[in-house]
C-alpha cells in the first residue's frame, strides 16, 4: 500500500509535516496559477497536490492517537501555504502594472524608466495641490521591484501603486 | 460529554445524533470560513495571516473529517458536512468584506460634475487625481482615488451624492507607497 504505513511512529509527525508542506505549497501555487489563467501548470500542480494530500490525510486520520501527528499536519498545512507564496514571489509569473503619481519630477522619472528599457505612458493630471504627472507602465512581475526602487530613488515623494494584470495585447514590452 | 479523548479528537460515541450533526456542521463551517479567509490572504500576499489561519483551519478540518468518518452510519451527517462547507464559504467571504483589509483604486468617470466629485473627495480627506478624458458626449472628468477598502461604501456614497450619474469602478491594488493621506 502506498502511504506511510511502514514508517516508525516517532517519525510519523515529521513525515506528515513534510508531505503537507509539499502539498500545500503546490496547492497555493495552483490557486495563484488559476487566478492568472495558466491552465497547464494549474493542472499539473493540482494533480501532484491531491496525490500528496491523500497520503497525508489518510496517515493522520488513521493515527489520531498521537497528538503530534495532528500538530505536524496543521503546521505543515500552514507552512506549506506560506512556502507556496514565497515560491510564487520568486517565480513572479505574469505581468503587472505600476502607476506612479509624481507632483514635480514626472518627466525625470519617465526618462529613467525609458532608460531602463521599459515603456511608460505619461498623462497630465490635477491633484489637490496642483498639476501632477501620472505615469503608467506595464511590465513583467519580476521586474516590478527593480523599477519601483529606481522610481523612488528619483522621486521619493511619488505615489506608487502596483496591480497585477492579465496578459494583454501589444504595447511596448521589454524583451 | 464533549471530552477531548486520549486518542485526540472528540469522543463522538457518547453524543446524541443531533449533537453530532450540529458539531459536524459547525466544524466544517469553521474550517471553510478560515479556508476562505486564508485564500484571500494568500492573494494579497499576507504571509503571517495565511500561516495562522492555515494552522487553525487544519485543526478544524481534522476534527471534522475524523468525526464524519466515524459517524457515517447516519446519512444526515454527510449533509451536515456538506452544508457546513457551503455555509463556511459564504461566511468567509462576508467576514472578509467586513474586515476589508488592503486598498482599492476607485476610477470615477463623470460627465460634467467631475469638479464637484473631486472637491467632495478632497474635502472628505482622500487624495484624488483628475485627468481630462473624452467620451461619447464630450469631455469627461476622469478621477483616480486610492482608499482603504474599509472606506469604500462611505466614499461611494459621497461620490454618488456629488454626481448621481458618475460611472464608478473599483479595483483591488496590491502594493502602495507614499501618497497623500489625511
Amino acid at each position: 500500500m502506498l502511504g506511510l504505513a511502514g514508517i516508525r511512529p516517532e517519525w510519523m509527525p515529521l513525515a506528515i509535516f513534510l508531505i503537507r508542506v509539499g502539498d500545500m505549497s503546490l496547492d497555493t501555487l495552483r490557486v495563484l496559477l488559476v487566478m492568472r489563467g495558466r491552465r497547464l501548470p494549474a493542472w499539473v500542480t493540482g494533480f501532484a497536490q491531491s496525490a500528496l494530500w491523500v497520503i497525508a490525510v489518510t496517515s493522520v486520520l488513521s493515527n489520531l492517537d498521537n497528538l503530534w501527528n495532528i500538530v505536524g499536519y496543521a503546521a505543515g498545512f500552514a507552512t506549506g501555504g506560506v512556502v507556496g507564496m514565497v515560491i510564487d514571489d520568486r517565480l513572479a509569473i505574469g505581468h503587472g502594472n505600476i502607476r506612479i503619481i509624481s507632483s514635480d519630477r514626472g518627466s525625470a522619472v519617465a526618462e529613467a524608466i525609458r532608460a531602463a528599457g521599459y515603456g511608460v505612458t505619461e498623462l497630465a493630471g490635477r491633484g489637490k495641490d496642483g498639476m501632477v504627472t501620472i505615469l503608467t507602465s506595464s511590465l513583467r512581475r519580476r521586474d516590478i521591484d527593480r523599477l519601483r526602487r529606481e522610481v523612488l530613488q528619483i522621486d521619493p515623494d511619488s505615489f506608487v501603486t502596483v496591480e497585477e494584470v492579465r496578459p494583454l495585447h501589444r504595447g511596448f514590452w521589454r524583451a | 460529554m464533549l471530552a477531548i479523548s486520549r486518542s485526540v479528537g472528540i469522543e463522538w460515541s457518547g453524543l446524541s445524533p443531533a449533537l453530532v450533526f450540529l458539531l459536524l456542521f459547525l466544524l466544517r463551517a469553521g474550517d471553510l470560513t478560515l479556508a476562505t479567509l486564508r485564500m484571500l490572504a494568500v492573494m494579497r500576499g499576507r504571509r503571517l495571516s495565511a500561516w495562522l489561519l492555515g494552522l487553525l483551519q487544519a485543526g478544524f478540518f481534522l476534527l471534522g473529517a475524523a468525526g464524519l468518518l466515524s459517524n457515517l452510519q447516519n446519512p444526515f451527517n454527510l449533509l451536515a458536512y456538506a452544508a457546513g462547507f457551503a455555509t463556511g464559504n459564504v461566511l468567509g467571504l462576508s467576514l472578509e468584506n467586513r474586515l476589508a483589509p488592503g486598498h482599492s483604486l476607485l476610477r470615477v468617470i463623470s460627465q460634467d460634475r467631475g469638479e464637484a466629485v473631486l472637491h467632495s473627495l478632497w474635502k472628505a480627506g482622500w487624495g484624488a487625481t483628475e485627468m481630462a478624458g473624452r467620451g461619447q458626449g464630450g469631455t469627461v472628468g476622469y478621477i483616480l482615488c486610492y482608499i482603504p477598502r474599509r472606506a469604500l461604501g462611505r466614499v461611494e456614497r459621497s461620490i454618488q451624492q456629488a454626481d448621481p450619474q458618475a460611472f464608478i469602478t473599483v479595483q483591488y491594488v496590491r502594493a502602495l507607497h507614499g501618497g497623500w493621506k489625511a
